[in-house]
């Protein structure tokens, strides 16, 4: 942190040529009051998204005039205004209003929108009276679009397409068409630290000591948005945050020094006057445990020099010493990874992330720990040796690499079924409990096992036939799934005439030595694992149906360790209720036990037909059309859809005799069927889920029939575009899409860089859809060309 | 000047510890004003575990009347006897008010709804509090009436189920009860001297919780210029995020400055650290609790407390119930020769000794033409609703204090028409009202109850009678 950065982009960004003075001045404005000159539809958002911590300030009277012209005014006058002025307004667009702003990004959704309209010709519709020729067009067309342009200079637009949301406001042909040239890089930056990394270091302090682990909270939490959350741009640390670091640094030091003292921290203790070395020792062992590395020269005088005066303060030296590594736990890189660019610069003027800036990089993109030996080895000074490590830690498999999974969970956002409240009673009186629990660990069992093959993964995840259910994962083995279900059938007959009824939650000694008895199993069980008078009851209700009906018995599952979050996931008892989400029946369930294994191919196919994703992508007692098609649009079609217009109050009429899609008619009409043509088309397919995500043909309160047809567009392939007749048929068809393919490749960018693509990052993109490609599609190979890429390795001030 | 103010300033002069400054200056502001807005609200609540039976806490003569049609029962308390567990708030009678008939089922039932008790939601299991969707009632209305210490949490104990084993919870605890955002869990201090230390160790506090104080706000200082420093190598955009960060170390040492401005306030107002304080019996400490809660209040260091009251494993020792905890009271096993139904009463008996205490110590507080208790809802509830396996058909709660005049509740025993009927209303729909009353716009608090939906019944909005 020794050399200064300041000399890139300064507060007040370079000014855009081409503006009148009354737009410069505004131009300050507009800075200087950042984002409380949202405009109002676009504020909501992003409020959300900062937590609500922008404060609102009325729209800045000083702005100047607008200053398009009499020519734009015209052509608004004679070919919008009569369906966009004070009487219609309509879809919620007066263009009789629209100030001229657009340069300083005043209503620039909106300005986008109208562009949008008049480039495609939607605008004014067929049956319009009048119409503009076409050069008029054209020029409303140039004219708006310069502005466009000059906009994205503006702070206020520079920071909504920093937002994820925005993320596919750049043209997707033109980042893959390779006419981009320019040298990839990220700008500097400070990214907060990843909720997961505080885990793991809290962890690493505090071990198995249970009280304190539970005192020491998360103060990183990210917001379960539905896409990709973890952006440099829009994470900050605020005062609950800091509140939080606060209270958890009090933990933390007292646990420290008090239990299980480490020796640097003990030999302070234990003297009476504490020498330089000793209280070296201390600073470094405390940068280690919570700054993950060691301190520079600088910080160790700094804070060496602090422990001295601080236990001079307090006249003790475990006092004086508690604050000083509490201070620690709380400077500013306990918040921010540095990713600054400290390395050379090169001619381009772009500077590498420094050896360690880059050995942080690398592991905490595909870890939650610090670097390990052999990464702070390695010189990284070489695009090839940063290739070299990220495949080694890759190829490890004692390496936990949880970021990969958790990009396909934000990808697909299939693990947010736990959060949508649902109806318990309408799931067939059944329990819902841990069922959308239960329902993601098998999405995820999944996703894991499509990588583990690490072939034509988009496709396999889009396409699979094959499912996990009532299992173990792709790591069980068929062998020993069979041992243990003999295991079961001997449980099952040494209780079958006992009283196992009245069995108590802790197992009689005697009656544990039984059991175990009975099978090696039983023995070979950990602990917490091991059968309870609990559990012998759940299996003692499910086995006798089991055997009876001669199929095999599924085993219970009993916790997922992900971190600190432990959870009891299902019990035998449990796990009847998620069997319903696919349609199967407990008592006619045949448990596989090599698993995956296909469930019906004519109802499901890859995870957007999966419970768990058609549940987080459904409503409280509703399914959720719109959304799921939206998500198509955005995620895989690489396309946008606006947001409702806030003048829209979107409801669908109540009427138990139709069925969702015959509701939603009314969006059929004009001005609604612009956007949601985008949506409805594609969102419809799923209709043939209910929104616990069970297949069906009929909906069960109108009765009617459910018409799951819809219709396919903008792949930008003939072959693929046109009606389906289903989902499984819509999934078939965008696995095999060129433009799904690179929307994916887009969407990994975005969560491997934290933050949204640029034009310059081009080449990067296309590398890696490239090596994805070349490889058969394989998910490693595009992990690889991106860590290794420059947008990865370099920094360098954006120009606005 | 008021006799009751000169009695009040006398008081003040003679240095007495109950009466305090800073609700004087309260007062001149609001005479300065002419308005009784001036004053601020404050809101307790105290969560029991193992449910609040309903017919317990109804009056005798109460017991078999029912709402008529549509319109909730209202009665006032005036004309009947209290039940023998809520005798010692007779005296408080005008000022009580006994809320039955509001339902939950949004809520998981069984042990602990967790933060649906008042954030009206569901948690995913008994042994998991979840994460709270919303900012819980007792921390939204208070979020209104701001304080140095915004809502302070106070506990006896953590969460209701699967908590750490006998030993009394030191320092801070997540009991899973209250949220100050959606995903942001209120903490709760289980250590009174703690708690002592971190309120009122500005000005007093243990030699050992002063100096750490002091000591604390010199790293304040200390990490504040190392911001500053680093702020100069980063790049504009970059100095946006150290410049929050930055703000967080001032709004902290902000509200130390306020602290340090209360000096006077603080010493008059604290409690005498006794040896309760850090004591191991679960009744001391709860008693420490609200003596802390009536001071922080009296002081103006906060307008809002939770009290966590108990858990499940509770044993209340201090009560002569020895030998079996809550939980298995709460499942009809008796202890010491009570019947499980007799150490329920004792026990909530207990909990109402200590309500009683503490709107006793607000009302010596004068305000305006009233007292510090006008301006207070205490509200008594249980985070499993209205049983120790609460089914959550309804949810009773006992109010108490003046609400601020802005709610129809003191003085009144109210009920509403039963689970299902016309007329009925969900935790959601009191809730929403008592945040209108306090001013908080909000159109509906908290999640529907799909049964009621099913059945047609409106379950959105507040229950406009409530409301003054």
């Amino acid at each position: 942190m020794n050399r200064k950065l300041s000399e890139g982009r300064g507060m007040v960004p370079s000014l855009p040529s081409g503006l009148n003075p009354a737009i410069l001045q505004g131009y300050r404005c507009v800075i200087n009051s950042l984002i409380s000159l949202l405009a109002p539809q676009l504020l909501a958002p992003v409020m959300l998204m900062l937590g609500g911590i922008v404060p609102v300030v009325a729209e800045d009277e000083s702005s100047p005039p607008f200053e398009h012209g009499a020519f734009l005014q015209t052509f608004f006058e004679s070919n919008c205004v009569k369906c966009h002025g004070a009487k219609k307004a309509k879809g919620g667009i007066r263009l009789d209003q629209m100030g001229g702003k657009i340069a300083l990004g005043h209503d620039f959704e909106t300005w986008n929108a109208i562009h949008e309209q008049l480039s495609s010709g939607e605008m004014p519709p067929e049956d319009a009276k009048a119409q503009p020729d076409a050069a008029e067009r054209a020029k409303a067309v140039a004219w708006i679009g310069g502005e466009l342009e000059k906009a994205h200079a503006s702070e206020r637009v520079q920071h909504l397409l920093s937002q994820f949301a925005f993320g596919n406001h750049i043209e997707h042909e033109k980042l893959f068409s390779g006419e981009i040239k320019d040298l990839p890089f990220s700008p500097p930056r400070l990214w907060r630290i990843n909720p997961n990394i505080y885990e793991r270091t809290k962890h690493r302090i505090l071990k198995h000591h249970w009280e304190e682990l539970q005192r020491v909270r998360q103060p990183f939490a990210l917001e379960k948005r539905p896409g990709i959350n973890d952006y440099a741009a829009d994470l900050l640390a605020d005062s609950a945050t800091l509140e939080t670091l606060i209270r958890n640094a009090r933990t933390i030091v007292e646990h420290q020094l008090s239990n299980d003292v480490a020796e640097a921290l003990r030999v302070v203790l234990e003297s009476e006057k504490p020498g330089t070395k000793q209280i070296d020792a201390a600073v470094r062992h405390q940068f280690k445990m919570l700054i993950l590395r060691p301190p520079t020269a600088a910080e160790l005088v700094r804070y060496r020099t602090y422990m001295l005066r601080t236990i001079a303060e307090a006249k003790s030296v475990r006092e004086g010493m508690a604050v000083c590594l509490k201070a620690i736990a709380l400077i500013p890189e306990a918040i921010y990874r540095m990713e600054l660019g400290l390395g050379p610069e090169d001619q381009d003027g772009r500077r590498r992330l420094s050896k360690n800036e880059l050995a942080f990089a690398i592991s905490f993109a595909l870890t939650d720990d610090p670097p390990d030996a052999a990464l702070w080895e390695a010189k990284l000074e070489t695009a090839e040796s940063v290739r070299t490590q990220v495949e080694r830690i890759l190829d490890e498999d004692e390496i936990a690499k949880p970021k990969i999974l958790r990009f396909f969970q934000e990808f697909f956002g299939y693990h947010r079924a736990s959060d949508v409240f649902k109806d318990a009673k309408r799931y067939e009186n059944y329990d819902w409990g841990n069922v959308p629990y239960q329902l993601v660990h098998e999405a995820d069992l999944l996703v894991l096992h499509i990588l583990a093959r690490d072939q034509d993964v988009l496709h396999e995840l889009l396409t699979t036939k094959k499912y996990f259910v009532g299992h173990f994962g792709s790591e069980g083995d068929p062998q020993e799934l069979e041992e243990r279900l003999a295991a079961l059938r001997l449980l099952h007959d040494y209780w079958k005439d006992k009283p196992w009824r009245k069995l108590k939650y802790e197992l009689k000694p005697e009656v544990r030595a039984d059991i175990e008895a009975l099978h090696p199993y039983f023995r070979t069980q950990p602990a917490k694992h091991r059968m309870s008078g609990g559990l012998i009851k759940d299996y003692m209700g499910y086995l006798p149906v089991c055997y009876q009906n001669g199929i095999r018995p599924m085993l219970a599952q009993f916790t997922l360790m992900e971190g600190e979050r432990e959870r009891n996931l299902t019990s035998a008892h449990d796990q009847r209720f998620f069997l319903n989400a696919y349609n199967l029946k407990f008592d006619q369930f045949d448990c596989p036990t090599e698993q995956p294994f296909e469930l019906n191919p004519k109802q499901r196919a890859g995870l957007l037909t999966h419970p768990a994703w058609l549940i987080a992508h459904s409503k409280n007692t509703d399914t959720n059309p719109i959304t799921r098609g939206k998500w198509i649009r955005e995620r895989l079609l690489a396309g946008h859809v606006p947001d409702v217009p806030i003048t829209v109050n979107a409801v669908v009429p109540e009427d138990p005799k139709k069925t969702l899609r015959e509701r939603f008619r009314p969006t059929r009409q004009e001005e609604c069927w612009r956007c949601h043509k985008k949506m409805n088309p594609l969102g419809m397919t799923f209709e043939a889920y209910d929104d616990f995500g069970r297949f069906r043909t009929a909906d069960k309160v109108s009765g009617r029939p459910i018409d799951a047809s819809g219709h396919l567009d903008s792949t930008g392939d003939d072959r693929l575009d046109g009606d389906v007749g289903s989902a499984v048929e819509l999934v078939q068809r965008l696995g095999q899409s060129k433009r799904v393919r690179q929307s994916f490749v887009r969407h990994a960018f975005r969560y491997w860089m934290g933050r949204n693509e640029m034009p310059s990052d081009s080449v990067t993109l296309i590398a890696a859809d490239q090596a994805y490609l070349k490889s058969g599609g394989s998910f490693q190979s595009l992990l690889v060309s991106l860590i290794s890429s420059d947008s990865f390795i370099y920094r360098k001030q954006a120009k606005p | 000047m008021t006799p009751t103010r000169r009695t009040f300033l006398k008081n003040l002069s003679l240095g007495s510890g109950g009466l305090l400054l800073s609700p004087l200056i309260r007062q001149l502001a609001a005479e300065v004003t002419g308005s009784p807005e001036a004053f601020p609200q404050r809101f307790v609540f105290l969560v029991k575990s193992s449910g609040l039976t309903p017919a317990a806490i109804t009056p005798k003569t109460l017991l078999d009347k029912k709402p008529v049609a549509a319109t909730p029962l209202v009665a006032s308390l005036k004309d009947h006897a209290l039940p023998d567990s809520l005798k010692a708030l007779e005296p408080f009678k005008d000022q009580l008010g006994i809320v039955q008939g509001f339902s939950g089922k949004m809520c998981l039932a069984g042990h602990t709804s967790y933060f649906g008790a008042m954030g009206v939601h569901a948690s995913p299991s008994e042994t998991s509090s979840g994460n709270p969707l919303r900012a819980t009632l007792d921390t939204r209305l208070s979020s209104r009436q701001p304080s140095p210490f915004g809502h302070v949490g106070l506990a006896l104990r953590g969460r209701a189920v699967g908590g750490a084993g006998d030993p009394i919870p030191q320092g801070t605890i997540y009991p899973g009860l209250s949220a100050l955002a959606a995903g942001r869990e209120l903490p709760f201090q289980a250590s009174p001297d703690q708690a002592y230390d971190q309120l009122f160790g500005s000005a007093l506090g243990s030699a050992q919780g002063r100096k750490r104080y002091d000591l604390e706000s010199g790293m304040l200082d200390f990490l504040s210029d190392d911001i500053r420093r680093l702020q100069k190598e980063v790049t504009a955009s970059e100095q946006d995020k150290l410049d929050h960060y930055l703000f967080a170390f001032e709004e902290l040492q902000e509200r130390r400055k306020k602290l340090a401005t209360m000096q006077e306030v603080i010493k008059n107002g604290a409690p005498e650290l006794t040896d309760t304080f850090a004591s191991e019996l679960g009744t001391d400490r709860l008693e420490s609790h609200f003596t802390l809660a009536a001071s922080c209040l009296i002081t103006g260091l906060s307008n809002g407390v939770t009290i966590r009251m108990d858990n499940l494993e509770h044993v209340y020792r201090g009560l002569g119930l020895t030998e079996q905890n809550v939980h298995a009271i709460g499942h009809g096993t008796g202890s010491n020769g009570k019947s499980s139904e007799e150490c329920r009463d004792v026990i909530r008996s207990y909990h109402v000794k200590l309500m009683v205490g503490l709107a006793a110590k607000l009302r010596s507080v004068p305000e305006g033409d009233g007292t510090m208790l006008d301006n207070t809802m205490i509200v008594y509830l249980s985070d499993a609703g209205e049983a120790h396996h609460g089914a959550l058909h309804e949810w009773p709660f006992l109010v108490l204090g003046g609400c601020g005049g802005r709610l129809n509740i003191p003085g009144n025993y109210i009920r509403m028409p039963d689970y299902g009927n016309p007329g009925h209303g969900t935790i959601g729909n009191f809730y929403t009202s008592i945040l209108n009353a306090y001013g908080d716009p909000i159109e509906h608090f908290g999640d529907p109850d799909f049964e009621l939906e099913r059945e047609g019944l409106p379950q959105r909005g507040p229950v406009s009678s409530l409301i003054i």
